[in-house]
């Protein structure tokens, strides 16, 4: 359309406006369609609107209301594209664009209430509505709508690839007048926050409406009890002990890997459902063959069951025993857990062992002395003494003997107990490596001396040593006595002092017969002598006892022994620095 | 009429049981009373001295009693010897049923005083059915 045409069209409508009758006029011109209409105010005065309100092919219903002067309107249509419609009515025009007002804001309440986010775009791609649940999900400016905006945010797929600017739903819809129906894409808003959103959006004549949902709090949680179930789970597995969830049917529907061997059933077989176990045939601890598992004794009865032993014979024919508990859930399931405890088992039966032999040789021990000391009582008290003060003599000291030698295995008895439970109490003090020694020496001196064998302390040292001397005093004393012990006549006794390192030792060498073999490697353990008979005077304890102070003393002790040179015996304590 | 236990030998490591046993049996029991204090003196001793009866310590260092029992029942001369194990290993040796080729278990501690009836009850046991 020319220029001249365009003040001829506008004239035509001026002119049908200007007829008081006419109120409203809808004309085509090219592509776009106009409404012009007036508005009695309240003043009576008029006032016109121009609206664009469309484009052709766009659906457009306006009422015709009245009836045209026919000359004027063929007039104006002679000017014109086209006149699609004119109204006289201006108050019924006036109540319907009322009415619309008042659609349009019950339509805006509506909208401002809702939790989800909706945003109205025109076909521009400009923001044209948005309500406050979008504005707080998407960050976006108030002051956007109306104008062209910069676009969407940034936007991530689940996956963390971004989303191009055409991807985002609201462009498909208004461009590609396509649907998208809850999409989750992540969004990081203007501040900088991400935001997890499921977004629709659908293509409409005027633009497009969005409409989001804020997923973040609750994909976030997913996300919290996801990661609490992994953390779980992984504790789960973790655990020594087997823990099995049986389904109603008593099938294994999840399991820990300790659960694996003792079921017969893998983690990787219940991925698909829950399968039946295939645990092989379990024993009490007499031995007779279970009809009843815990599991399945809890499920018939609904009661937990703890604390079942069962053995079960693994694939390479070792007994292994299980500790076992199952605890019925309130749907019929059952979980229940298997501890191999076979090690600890066969531990405590080697302790209980180890007692029974403990209390049976020391009661051996006891009744050798009580069977001369009671026995020389009963003589005496036989009469047997009587007139013969030798005898009586005799047999009293066989009394004493007897009684010591019980005194001192009482003693030794308590001494072990009380330095291998921890129950002494060390009173340590600085010492010169050399005067432990010498007293050591000293005090075997006299016995030595009544047996013709020499003992002496060798080189002096000035290495110090920060201990209990009474301790020290002690095991020297036993080694010195045992020395002693298996020397003849003319034998000598040496203690030696080295410095090694950090540490000093004590050595007390002998020229008796030295260990037997055989008998070595059992040499510092309780009730064990060479000499079965305990002839040659102690029970056996004096070497274990050596042993566990020096532990104590957070030293060490130990031998070397030569049938020919005889035998070595030391103790290292912890050098005391100069 | 069997005649009564008269000579014994009583082998022991202890010195002072050996010493209470042969006291006992000597001076209470009026028996003749030899005494080893090891299993390889024992059998000399038996070469040496008629033997009614071997009273053994079961545990002995050297040659130990089950050891030198063995010795006396190999030694055709005192096959039939009867021996008497003394034990403070109860446990190990019952009383109600002693190991083969032994005639009794006596457990230690007992009482010297009637140590020679018992053996004599023993003795006569013995011979009234020769095991």
């Amino acid at each position: 359309m020319n220029a001249e045409g365009a003040r001829r069209l506008e004239r035509a409508v001026r002119r049908l406006a200007a007829q008081a009758s006419v109120s409203a006029v809808v004309v085509r011109r090219g592509d776009d369609v106009l409404l012009d209409h007036r508005i009695r105010e309240a003043d009576a005065s008029y006032h016109w609107l121009e609206r664009d309100i469309g484009r052709s092919g766009a659906t457009l219903s306006v009422q015709h209301h009245g009836a045209l002067d026919p000359g004027e309107l063929n007039d104006a249509i002679a000017w014109c594209d086209d006149v699609l419609a004119a109204s006289a009515d201006v108050q019924e025009l006036a109540a319907a664009r009322d009415e619309a007002a008042k659609q349009e804001a019950l339509l805006r309440s509506v909208l401002m209430t809702l939790t989800d986010g909706v945003l109205l775009y025109d076909r521009e791609m400009q923001l044209v509505e948005c309500n406050e649940s979008a504005v707080r999900m998407l960050g976006v400016d108030r002051g956007e709508i109306g104008r062209a905006g910069d676009g969407p945010p940034r936007a991530y797929r689940p996956d963390g690839t971004a989303l191009s600017r055409e991807e985002w739903p609201a462009y498909r819809a208004v461009w590609g007048r396509e649907w998208t129906n809850g999409e989750l894409l992540q969004f990081r808003r203007r501040d900088g926050q991400l935001r997890w959103l499921l977004i629709s959006a659908a293509p409409v004549s005027a633009g497009a409406v969005v409409s989001i949902a804020d997923l973040t709090e609750f994909h976030e949680a997913r996300a919290a009890s996801e990661d609490h179930l992994r953390t779980w789970q992984a504790l789960v597995d973790a655990l020594h002990e087997g823990v099995v969830l049986f389904d109603v049917q008593g099938r294994v529907e999840q399991l820990n890997a300790a659960a694996e061997e003792v079921l017969g059933v893998r983690q990787a077989d219940v991925r698909d459902g829950p399968v039946e176990p295939n645990a092989p045939p379990a024993v009490d601890e007499q031995l007779r063959p279970v009809s009843e598992l815990p599991f399945q004794a809890a499920r018939r009865s609904g009661r937990p069951v703890t604390g079942v032993v069962l053995g079960i014979r693994n694939r390479r024919g070792g007994m292994r025993w299980y500790l076992n508990s199952a605890v019925p859930l309130p749907d019929g399931r059952v979980v229940a857990s298997t501890m191999d405890f076979t090690s600890v088992k066969s531990a405590t039966e080697e302790m209980e062992q180890r007692k029974d032999e403990f209390i049976s040789t020391l009661s051996h021990e006891m009744r050798t002395p009580l069977t001369s000391l009671a026995g020389a009582l009963a003589l005496l008290q036989a009469g047997l003494g009587e007139g013969n003060p030798a005898q009586t003599d005799g047999l009293v000291k066989i009394c004493t003997r007897s009684a010591t030698r019980l005194t001192r295995l009482v003693n030794d008895v308590l001494d072990l107990e009380r330095i291998t439970g921890g129950g002494i109490s060390l009173k340590p003090s600085v010492h010169r490596v050399h005067d432990l020694v010498r007293h050591a020496v000293e005090a075997i001196a006299p016995a030595a001396r009544i047996k013709g064998v020499a003992v002496l302390a060798g080189k002096e040292s000035d290495d110090l040593v920060l201990t209990d001397p009474d301790r020290v005093a002690q095991v020297l004393g036993n080694f010195l006595a045992n020395a002693v012990q298996q020397s003849e006549a003319g034998n000598r006794v040496e203690v030696t002092t080295t410095r090694v390192g950090n540490e000093v030792r004590m050595a007390v060498r002998d020229e008796g017969p030295g260990v037997p073999p055989a008998f070595r490697p059992r040499l510092f353990t309780r009730f064990a002598q060479a000499d079965p008979s305990g002839a040659r005077g102690g029970a056996g304890l004096g070497l274990s006892i050596c042993k566990a102070l020096a532990l104590a003393l957070s030293g060490e002790v130990g031998f070397e022994s030569h049938p020919v040179r005889g035998s070595v015996f030391w103790l290292t304590l912890p050098a005391y620095p100069t | 009429m069997i005649r009564p236990l008269t000579t014994v030998l009583c082998v022991d490591d202890d010195p002072d049981i050996l010493a209470v046993v042969s006291l006992a049996l000597r001076s209470l029991g009026g028996l003749e009373v030899h005494v080893a204090s090891e299993g390889r003196t024992a059998l000399g001793v038996l070469e040496r001295a008629a033997i009614d009866m071997v009273l053994l310590d079961v545990m002995m260092p050297g040659m130990d009693g089950p050891e030198t029992l063995q010795a006396i029942r190999a030694n055709p001369a005192t096959s039939t010897l009867p021996v008497v194990f003394m034990t403070a290993r109860v446990q190990l040796y019952g009383q109600a049923n002693p190991p083969a080729g032994v005639l009794a278990v006596i457990a230690k501690p007992f009482d010297p005083v009637s140590l020679t009836s018992r053996l004599q009850r023993l003795w006569a046991e013995f011979h009234a059915s020769p095991a």
